[in-house]
């Protein structure tokens, strides 16, 4: 049942996962770099944490994904993913669209900790009667108080190019960025 | 009138909406404009709930904006969210009007779908067993319509 539930995870272990990630980002976000910047995306400083630089990046999401063939769709999902069962997997998003997803939900929080410092991770959490969205997932407070999951934003995006044929503006990241602002 | 015999309603189920107040005409152009259009009764709010999750997939969640948020409204809770197909959907039983609840609900699903918390939502309106009617009112439907929110109509 993808995406993986983290309700389900204690609060060590939510908390051990978000550690673990944000320990794991740096080097996840300089292979996205090189990925990215391999693969006909903006260049390695180009993704320098600037508004802005969201632009060429869903460019590159949108060429790449409009090109993928058959054969580059496989491999491994991000953890944040359960392997879809093999009779429904044509109608998700394939493993390689959800690598690159992440490798923006990486960048992303680069953008928002770039233009509001205060920002700071948290395990999201909520009573459970509230059957919050973000329980047990590492979150980006936003200093007038909003929670942002990055993979959620990016895999929403996904979604819609990959499932809907909708988002295919070169600015709908920033567009989603900055619906994020006060 | 002809949509509502289109889809399928008989002229006894047509005279009990009229009865209970729905217009026939409004109806239509709810019918004109909506996403799809399917039968399901006459349905309490519970049952309407169920037969979405059913039929549809999903489970209640909640999403947190501070959007208009006041001590522990700050959070939008919607009926069904299939978080694979990443769709929120909201469930009205019986005819709904643009209260200024109703119009909170539109404007943080607006939001969080404008910022990537899911990727689309979409209205459902079932056909209450208690009121007898169904639908948005002339304001809501302008509003869903405004604001680029699909619905779906479910029929008795």
């Amino acid at each position: 049942m993808p995406p993986r539930d983290f309700s389900r995870l204690s609060p060590a272990e939510a908390d051990a996962y978000l550690r673990e990630r944000l320990a794991t980002a740096p080097g996840r976000l300089a292979a996205f770099r090189r990925e990215v910047a391999a693969t006909g995306g903006p260049a390695e400083e180009e993704l320098d944490g600037l508004p802005e630089s969201l632009v060429p990046l869903w460019e590159w999401f949108l060429r790449r994904e409009g090109n993928r063939g058959d054969a580059e769709r496989g491999g491994p999902p991000p953890d944040w993913y359960e392997p879809d069962p093999p009779e429904v997997g044509g109608e998700r998003l394939s493993p390689a669209t959800l690598r690159d997803l992440d490798g923006i939900a990486t960048y992303l929080p680069e953008v928002f900790l770039h233009e509001l410092p205060e920002s700071e991770w948290i395990v999201g959490h909520a009573p459970p009667a509230a059957r919050y969205v973000a329980q047990g997932k590492p979150v980006l407070r936003l200093p007038h108080g909003e929670e942002l999951d990055p993979v959620k934003v990016a895999y929403a995006l996904g979604v819609r190019v990959a499932l809907y044929g909708e988002g295919r503006k070169p600015d709908a990241l920033l567009a989603a960025y900055r619906a994020w602002l006060p | 009138m002809a949509r509502l015999r289109t889809a399928g309603l008989d002229d006894d189920t047509i005279i009990r909406l009229g009865r209970a107040g729905m217009d026939p005409r409004h109806l239509d152009d709810v019918l004109a404009g909506a996403a799809d259009v399917t039968r399901k009764g006459f349905l309490d709010w519970r049952a309407a709930e169920g037969v979405l999750r059913q039929t549809l997939g999903g489970s209640p969640r909640g999403f947190k904006t501070v959007l208009g948020a006041r001590g522990t409204t700050g959070m939008r809770f919607v009926d069904a969210y299939d978080e694979v197909a990443d769709v929120a959907r909201e469930a009205k039983t019986g005819f709904t009007r643009l209260t200024p609840f109703v119009q909170r609900q539109i404007d943080r699903d607006v939001l969080l779908r404008a910022r990537g918390d899911f990727a689309r939502v979409e209205w459902h309106f079932f056909t209450s067993s208690v009121s007898e009617t169904v639908g948005p009112s002339a304001e809501l439907l302008s509003e869903l319509n405004r604001r680029g929110i699909p619905y779906v109509i479910h029929l008795p």
